[in-house]
Order: C-alpha cells, then sequence, then structure tokens
C-alpha cells in the first residue's frame, strides 16, 4: 500500500497538474480586430440615440404648430373681419370722421400763465 | 457590411436632420412683406407723436405744481420782502419759466408733427405753417437758455415781458396749425370716401337697376357739394394763412366747417346704403 504512494516532492513539482485546464491560445490579430471594432459600434449606437433624441424633440415640438395652424383655421369671427374690403375702407373712414368732429378741439393751446412775473407791476 | 452600416446611418441622420431644421432655417431667412418707405415714415412719426403727447403732458403737469410753488414764494417774497424770499422767488422764478418754456417747445413739436403726418393738407399750406411753428419754437429755445443762465431778478422780469409780448405771435401760429390740422382731417376723409364710391361704382357697372342708378345719383351730387364746401373753405384758409391771420377764420371754425361734417356724414350714410344693395 504504502509503495504505490511515490511521496517524491521534486518529481511532483516537475510534473504537469493533472486536472489543470488547458488555456485557448489567444491570436493576437484576433484581438486588434475586437478593438477596432468596438468604437464603431459605439459610433453607431450614438447617432442612433442621437435620431432618436431629434425624433423625440420634434415630436415634442410638433403640438404647438398645430395649435397655431388651428388657431389661423378657425379664426374668432370679429366684426371687421365679416366687412368687405370696400366695407373695410368704408369703415376706416368712419373712424377718421369721428376724430374729425370740428366741435372737439384736439390740439388746444397749453393752459399756461403768459403773463408770469416776480414783481406784478411792469 | 459595417462600413455600409455606417453610411446608411449618416444618410439617415442627415435626412432627419434636414427635415427638422431645414424649416426652421428658412423660416428665419423669408423676408417680411417689404413696406412702402412712406408707411415706414408715418408709422415713425405717429410713434413719435404718441411719444410727445406723453411727454407734453408730464411736462404740462410739472408746470403745475412748478406755477403752485412759484406763486408762494412770490406771496412770501411780497410779504417778507426778505434777502432769502427774493431768492425763492427768483428761483421759483426760474423753474416754472423754464418749464413754461419747455411746455411750449413740446406744444409746437406735437403741431409740427401732425400737420407733416396728415394726409389731407396741401403741401404748400403745411410749409409755410410749418416754418413759422419751427421759428416760434427756436426763439422758446434760445428764451429757455436765457433764463436757465439768468441770475438778476430784475432781469427775470424782462424775460417774463418777452413771453407776454411773443403770445399773440405764438397764439397765430397754433391757430394756423389747428385750422389746417382739422381742415386736413375732414379732406382725408374726403379723399377716402371718394375712393369708396369708385369702388362701389365698379361693383354697380356689374348689375343696374333704375332705383340703383337714382341712389347713385344723389350719392355723386351729395359728393360734389361737399367737394364745393371743402375748395371755397380751403382758399380762404389759405389766403388767411398766407397773410398770417387766421382769427377770423378761427372764430367762425365751427360755423364754417360743420357743414362739411353734416355733408361727410351724409355721404358716409348714403354710401353705406349703396354698399348694402350691392
Amino acid at each position: 500500500m504504502e509503495e504505490n504512494y511515490n511521496q517524491n516532492q521534486t518529481q511532483f513539482s516537475v510534473e504537469e497538474p493533472i486536472f489543470e485546464v488547458p488555456q485557448p491560445e489567444i491570436d493576437p490579430l484576433a484581438t486588434k480586430e475586437k478593438k477596432k471594432t468596438k468604437p464603431i459600434v459605439f459610433i453607431v449606437i450614438g447617432v442612433v440615440v442621437l435620431l432618436i433624441t431629434i425624433i423625440i424633440l420634434a415630436a415634442l415640438n410638433k403640438p404647438e404648430e398645430v395649435v397655431e395652424e388651428l388657431t389661423v383655421e378657425t379664426p374668432t369671427p370679429t366684426l371687421v373681419q365679416e366687412l368687405s374690403p370696400i366695407g373695410k375702407k368704408l369703415q376706416v373712414a368712419i373712424d377718421k370722421l369721428e376724430k374729425a368732429n370740428p366741435t372737439t378741439e384736439q390740439h388746444p393751446f397749453p393752459p399756461i400763465d403768459m403773463e408770469l412775473r416776480i414783481d406784478d407791476a411792469k | 457590411m459595417k462600413k455600409n452600416l455606417i453610411t446608411i446611418t449618416i444618410l439617415l441622420g442627415s435626412f432627419l436632420l434636414g427635415n427638422l431644421f431645414i424649416p426652421l432655417v428658412l423660416a428665419q431667412e423669408i423676408p417680411e412683406p417689404v413696406k412702402n418707405e412712406e408707411v415706414v415714415a408715418r408709422e415713425r412719426l405717429e410713434s413719435e407723436i404718441a411719444g410727445l403727447k406723453e411727454v407734453y403732458r408730464g411736462q404740462l403737469s410739472e408746470y403745475r405744481d412748478a406755477d403752485k410753488e412759484f406763486v408762494i414764494a412770490k406771496d412770501q417774497y411780497h410779504q417778507l420782502g426778505t434777502l432769502a424770499s427774493i431768492n425763492d422767488a427768483t428761483e421759483a422764478a426760474r423753474k416754472v419759466f423754464a418749464l413754461r418754456d419747455q411746455v411750449l417747445i413740446s406744444y409746437f413739436e406735437l403741431l409740427r408733427a401732425n400737420i407733416i403726418s396728415s394726409e389731407g393738407i396741401e403741401l404748400s399750406l403745411k410749409e409755410i405753417v410749418v416754418k413759422r411753428i419751427e421759428t416760434e419754437g427756436r426763439w422758446m429755445v434760445d428764451h429757455k437758455q436765457r433764463v436757465i443762465k439768468m441770475l438778476d431778478r430784475t432781469q427775470f422780469n424782462s424775460l417774463a415781458d418777452e413771453v407776454t409780448e411773443k403770445e399773440d405771435d405764438f397764439k397765430e401760429v397754433a391757430l394756423q396749425a389747428m385750422a389746417i390740422l382739422s381742415m386736413g382731417e375732414l379732406q382725408d376723409v374726403y379723399d377716402r370716401l371718394v375712393l369708396v364710391r369708385k369702388d362701389i361704382y365698379d361693383l354697380e357697372a356689374k348689375s343696374s337697376t333704375a332705383d340703383k342708378t337714382r341712389a347713385s345719383k344723389e350719392t355723386d351730387r351729395l359728393i360734389s357739394s361737399v367737394k364745393i364746401n371743402l375748395d371755397e373753405v380751403w382758399v380762404e384758409l389759405g389766403e388767411d394763412i398766407v397773410d398770417g391771420n387766421v382769427s377770423s377764420f378761427s372764430s367762425n371754425s365751427l360755423k364754417t366747417l360743420d357743414p362739411i361734417y353734416s355733408g361727410l356724414n351724409k355721404t358716409v350714410s348714403f354710401l353705406q346704403e349703396l354698399l348694402r344693395e350691392q
């Protein structure tokens, strides 16, 4: 029993380990390729992210434009808009005529004392 | 394969970016409708007039306050006769005199701007009155400068007398300005109504009936009578302005201008009726 068991430590250290998993051989060319491809992938992902961001921003901005268009398409009806071009011209003349009423003095001489004096007698 | 993928991505990105930002860039580049130089100048003048009105009102309010202070200082000086009261009265006089001058300067500036912007005044009359306004304005500016520099009480009295002597000139020029402005406004309304009449005339040409023809003739007759009235008054006013005396015109202005105003009002009614019938 004892003969089967070799206790020589020198021999043991020289021998290869029985259960060691063999390491796969690393190809230096393949590593280089991997290193090259990584930045390109990042650029593509970056561009895609940028595009998505832009699309989202564009989508967020769109409703305002729609509101503007709607306000243009459905204007609030007013008296001026109902008038024809001739009617509008006439209305301008009427407004101006109201201002031109001769009973209202528009530019009266300023209410200032033109005879101000420190001493009363001349 | 990877190169193709990158190229497609870049192209797609450029397309989307272009679609998003080109409209914005274009919107900025689209020029605004070009305004007529005359329209721009008128708009500038109207905004100048609005500003002048504000300034004028403010100065008038300041003048009123200064006038009250001057009356108090003057009473003190007459009652006490001390050196301190003379000094107070002189300083109060300087303030109120300068403000009065400034109020007049602003008033003349306002009249001038209104005349220039008015559309119904004949150019030759505009030039005459604007020149007179500018002359009075320059006189006021010079007077104000002397008021600011003046130290002696007796000299203040002499400066006060100068303004009193010029009062009639100022009022005459102001009356001339007011007269042409009033007439100009009526003339402007008349010119606008004539244009409306022409537009209605074009519509009438398409469909004419006996009733419409009768109504049109009545309207044209009224417009002609207003025109005759306007021309007569312009001739009368023009002569008075050249003579430099519109006091007679101004005292009768209501009587003179009212028939034109009534005629224009009636014309408006007729044109409204004609327009409804179209």
